[in-house]
């Protein structure tokens, strides 16, 4: 096992009561207190109480960062930042809306191409520049995205600004005395967001993680927004932006049974080459995988998408970016 | 599924319907009676003859009931889609005298401006949960504010502010026509604080307008429009902390109001991104006169006017119609001339008529495609 990447374990969706003991367990915490990362859809939603709780339970004490609240009061402190980052997310809006109309119109381009009735020998070539396009959306977008947060960045000196500095040494401080790290579903985009800027990527790094839903799909290496079954019609999957790469190799689709269309193979073997070179996971309520420093597993299997559309269960799988080829891809257990 | 020879008013037919056997008939069904995609409606009492009317068809198209031989009891067996609604009344007729009663038999009814209604649920409706209030949800605060306007004078408007209201935050606007009539009848305030605790729709700010003068002010009138777009949404502004971008900003009507909304966009293009349009009441010619009411004409103009010169108003409409209403054509009509305009168009048609509860049982659909919520961005 390599020491270059942290152990992890990420769970399944954790809706009702939040439940920590067996991914604890799994990770074989060393002594110590552990950091908590509730940020979320509302600050007043009592996650973090239940962290602690559930914590306890298993023997640990909370070391809750409140980032949020953190956030809150270097906007409070620090106006010019405030306003610079409000002017980031309205360009990031735009970028947003942007590729959603440059992804529209390649995947629907690239679905009409392959209805044509014409032999495959003409239909093929266009098909693959089609499909280029989707991930040529795709790629430019992340690309996009993450060029706003560095001008932003640089624009306002956002490391060396005290309200910043202060708070990320404060956390940076929590961080270092803490055994391992939690991190709660919610809002992905807001905990996205608050990571980014008190940059915190670094100071997590070195720490055992536990992680569900939002929580971990920040610490994936892109996150991708996805549902079809929103009341006022699917939502298109995209991407986000770069997520921190804490957790390599994996896109995550948490509450898979209930927010895709696991009857659309066209569109899961799309989501599939999309996410390439990572491999798409799928995650719903009980699952849990663990991150070993070289690969993906779990007892009961990884569910994961396939080129083709299918769901398959690997036992274990190395991932490609890392260069090795996957252990066990097709094994089905 | 039962066969119609096999439904309960053919048992009954067939078996005499005596005194007792219609007493017993009626002790033993609720009404009206759903037996697979049949549905009995069934009345009891002395007349001259008795009538099924759905609202919107009034009179003249009331359908006869068939009277049970040498009883006092009334039938008529109508099929209806699955999951349809329908609200009704029942004319009696005793000689020369005629009355429109609800259903006595039926304890399911619904109120709207024009008064109270039978209810009839098709198989599998239900009403929605997310219409019905939920004490686990936060809610919403309406008040008033006065909005003073050069042309229509000072109105009350009553706005809604979410749960967990915060002066520091910008929230997107939802300006609703019939404002009062929504709130009464299509529980407005309880689906908003529902998709809004479901993060289906973000927290938003609305503000509920009722008129004073209903066709006069939402038969394409310039003022109204002007009220709309200026006095109004500038007074919000002060008032509150709103979003200016003209896709946070919605209009919503139903059937006249949808008129208004939509000319209101028309003389005013983009100041509304998002437009709910609930079984409009979009009246046109092909050719000659219209012939409705003259009050309406401006109405007709308007649509005749969009028909040949179909422009983008808005970026995204949301349109339903039941199909039990006479205004399907004019919606169906309508939906291609606005798609033609390069606006996102949505339509939805329900097994229901022109009545507020099938505008509330559309909103959820509605408001989430117009103003989606952070429902997708959140990973529990």
């Amino acid at each position: 096992m390599t020491a270059e990447v942290p152990r992890a374990v990420v769970l399944g969706p954790q809706p009702g009561r939040i439940s920590l003991g067996s991914g604890l367990e799994a990770l074989d915490v060393p002594p110590g207190p552990v950091a908590a990362i509730t940020v979320g859809w509302r600050e007043t939603e009592p996650v973090l109480k239940e962290v602690e709780q559930e914590l306890r339970q298993c023997g640990r004490d909370a070391a809750p960062l409140h980032i949020g609240e953190r956030v809150g009061r270097v906007f409070e402190r620090d106006a010019p930042l405030a306003e610079a980052h409000r002017a980031l997310q309205e360009g990031l809006l735009a970028e947003e809306q942007l590729y959603g109309a440059r992804l529209r119109r390649a995947v629907e381009t690239a679905r009409e191409v392959v209805r044509l009735t014409v032999a495959e020998r003409y239909r093929d070539p266009y098909a693959a520049q089609a499909w280029q396009a989707i991930l040529d959306a795709d790629r430019f977008h992340v690309t996009r995205h993450a060029e706003l947060w560095q001008e932003f960045r640089e624009a306002v000196g956002l490391a060396d600004r005290p309200a910043i500095r202060e708070e990320r040494e404060e956390l940076e401080g929590l961080l270092a005395g803490a055994a391992a790290v939690v991190l709660t579903g919610g809002h992905v985009a807001v905990i996205r967001n608050r990571l980014l800027l008190l940059g915190l990527a670094d100071a997590l790094a070195p720490l055992p993680v536990l992680a569900w839903s939002a929580g971990a799909m920040v610490l994936t290496p892109r996150v991708v927004l996805f549902h079809d079954r929103l009341p006022g019609g699917a939502a298109r999957p995209r991407f986000l932006g770069d997520g921190l790469s804490l957790l390599p190799g994996i896109a995550l689709f948490p509450d898979a049974g209930i927010r895709l269309d696991l009857g659309d193979r066209r569109s899961l073997a799309e989501l599939c080459g999309r996410v390439h070179p990572d491999r798409a996971v799928l995650l719903d309520r009980g699952d849990m995988i663990r991150w070993d420093g070289r690969a993906w597993s779990s007892p009961d299997g990884v569910r994961v998408l396939a080129g083709d559309g299918e769901v398959e269960t690997v036992s274990s799988f190395v991932p490609e970016a890392a260069g090795a080829e996957s252990l066990t891809d097709g094994a089905a257990t | 599924m039962s066969a119609a020879s096999e439904l309960a008013i053919q048992e009954l037919l067939l078996s005499g319907a005596t005194r007792e056997a219609v007493d017993a008939f009626i002790e033993a069904h609720d009404f009206p009676i759903r037996e697979g995609p049949h549905t009995t409606f069934v009345y009891r009492g002395e007349a001259t003859s008795v009538l099924l009317g759905h609202w919107l068809f009034g009179t003249s198209a009331a359908r006869e009931m068939e009277r049970v031989p040498r009883s006092d009891l009334w039938f008529l067996t109508l099929d209806l889609p699955a999951e349809s609604r329908v609200e009704y009344r029942f004319q009696r007729v005793r000689g020369a005298d005629a009355e429109w009663i609800l259903d006595p038999l039926n304890a399911s009814t619904v109120r709207d401006p024009f008064g109270v209604w039978s209810v009839c649920h098709g198989e599998g409706y239900q009403r929605p949960e997310w219409t019905e209030e939920d004490p686990q949800v936060g809610r919403g605060e309406l008040s008033v504010t006065h909005v003073r306007s050069r042309s229509l004078g000072t109105r009350p408007v009553s706005v809604y502010t979410p749960f967990g209201f915060r002066n520091r935050r910008r929230y997107p606007l939802l300006v609703v026509l019939d404002g009062g009539d929504y709130l009464r009848h299509a529980a407005f305030r309880t689906v908003l604080d529902n998709l809004i605790h479901r993060r289906e729709i973000p927290p938003l700010i609305a503000a509920f307008v009722t008129p004073q003068k209903r066709i006069r002010e939402y038969a394409d009138n310039p003022a109204h429009a002007e009220f709309l777009t200026s006095d109004l949404v500038s007074h919000l502004q002060t008032e509150f902390p709103l979003r200016l971008r003209p896709d946070d900003r919605g209009l919503v009507g139903a059937g006249l109001g949808a008129v208004a909304a939509l000319t209101a966009a028309w003389r005013y293009p983009g100041f509304f991104g998002k437009l709910l349009l609930s079984s409009g009441s979009f009246t046109f010619t092909d050719f000659g006169p219209s012939t409705r009411t003259a009050l309406l004409d401006p109405v007709v103009d308007f649509v005749n006017a969009y028909r040949a010169d179909p422009r983008r108003v808005s970026s995204r409409v949301f349109v339903s119609c039941g199909i039990y209403e006479p205004l399907i054509y004019e919606n169906r009509s309508l939906v291609p001339l606005l798609r033609e305009s390069g606006m996102e168009v949505r339509y939805v048609e329900a097994p229901d008529g022109h009545n507020w509860e099938n505008w509330r049982d559309r909103l959820r659909v509605g408001l989430s495609w117009l103003l989606p919520g952070p429902l997708w961005l959140y990973y529990r």
